[in-house]
């Protein structure tokens, strides 16, 4: 059984998802010691601005993103934000995609430090995705977050998750498709207020219509605690295996550091002056 | 600003990054405690422990995910959620004591 972590980059104006990738990628062969997969539309860009990243990934998988325009606003801390167009409706084709058996599926702006991921390799489960995060400042809460809507089904994060191919994930996947096609009429009948298409809600939704829109154990979470620390905070540095961040409060920040940790960080203008630093030594 | 509320203020800040550095360990001991093997999820405790050293035959536990798990070799299981415990205290104890001495926002993130 082939497995491997699977990231998508699709750049935009001025976010260089690509760059996130390969450091991603980085963190992945250094604590989980997987190949990865790279989805992504610009191999010249990948081969002249990134001429290391074949230490760090093992696939690149040519492959257009449609043309589903998304705009949402990016805030870099508390006093800057851009409206950036985003391109990540693809996620449902991973099945297709994924070179491996055994896939994890990660956001680019997840940070791995530990092992732990390493767990859902060989699982009895054919599938499992994060669903309860902490945040980095314990003090927010995270129940709103806990479902799709007020009198919905509950929210699963596609920014985490493990699937075998098997007849099962196929069908999975291809409902996510099928609400993807049916978008308008999903979000309706599942009362989401966004337009904008995104991956958690139709992840949620066919989850949800999979367990019959009952409660159900299945399915079960990726076996690792994710950190988060939304686009308001700042990631301030990487240190070895020691983030340090700036948490928002009102009109002010807070610092802190999390260390040895799994930590999905929002802030991706932040992220990628840290990745600069990084990636001079390369 | 009078200085006594500015003294003030700065003693509260850092209390506040003292309780979120406290809580965030106190997470990690938490998920550190948790035993996953075979695809099943179980959380160690004292009583756990307590409970499968006075087992010598194979028994079934609930895990986290309300799945029956048999425990064949109950001695083999016992030492390693033992070890698992004490890594994950052992862990705790160490990096807590590092922030319990420490009194500014810069010594507690070690800037």
């Amino acid at each position: 059984m082939t497995q491997g972590v699977l990231l998508f980059a699709y750049n935009s104006k001025n976010m260089d998802y690509t760059k996130q990738a390969i450091y991603c990628a980085k963190l992945i062969k250094q604590h989980l010691g997987k190949e990865v997969a790279l989805v992504t539309d610009d191999e010249s860009y990948l081969n002249r601005q990134y001429p290391f990243y074949k230490k760090y990934i093992d696939h690149v998988i040519i492959t257009g993103h449609e043309d589903a325009v998304q705009e949402r606003v990016y805030n870099d801390g508390l006093y800057h934000s851009d409206k950036q167009r985003w391109y990540n409706t693809n996620r449902s084709s991973c099945f297709e995609l994924s070179p491996f058996d055994e896939t994890i599926v990660i956001d680019t702006d997840v940070l791995i430090f530990n092992d732990e991921l390493n767990r859902c390799f060989g699982s009895a489960e054919d599938f499992l995705i994060s669903k309860d995060y902490n945040f980095v400042d314990m003090k927010r809460d995270y129940s709103e977050f806990d479902k799709v809507s007020e009198t919905t089904c509950d929210m699963f994060w596609a920014t985490a998750f493990y699937f075998k191919k098997t007849e099962f994930t196929s069908i999975f996947f291809d409902l996510i498709e099928h609400i993807k096609e049916n978008w308008h009429f999903y979000r309706l009948v599942y009362e989401i207020a966004p337009v904008k298409f995104r991956n958690d809600y139709a992840f949620s939704i066919a989850i949800h219509m999979l367990r019959g829109m009952k409660d159900a154990t299945w399915p079960l979470r990726v076996p690792t605690a994710i950190w988060v620390t939304v686009d308001k905070d700042i990631l301030h540095a990487i240190d070895d295996t020691k983030l340090t961040l700036l948490l928002h409060k009102d009109y002010d920040y807070q610092l802190s550091a999390i260390s040895d940790a799994t930590v999905h960080v929002m802030n991706k203008f932040s992220l990628e002056r840290c990745i600069d630093k990084v990636f001079e030594d390369e | 600003m009078d200085e006594r509320l500015e003294q003030a203020l700065a003693v509260s800040k850092a209390l506040e990054t003292h309780q979120n550095q406290k809580n965030i360990l106190h997470k990690q001991y938490k998920d550190n405690l948790i035993y996953y093997f075979d695809g099943q999820k179980i959380s160690v405790d004292l009583s756990l422990i307590a409970y499968c050293t006075t087992k010598t035959m194979p028994i079934v536990i609930i895990d986290d995910n309300k799945t029956p798990v048999l425990i064949d070799d109950i001695e083999e299981f016992t030492k390693k959620i033992t070890a698992m415990y004490e890594t994950a205290s052992r862990k705790y104890f160490m990096e807590f004591k590092k922030i319990k001495s420490k009194r500014s926002v810069k010594e507690l993130i070690d800037l």
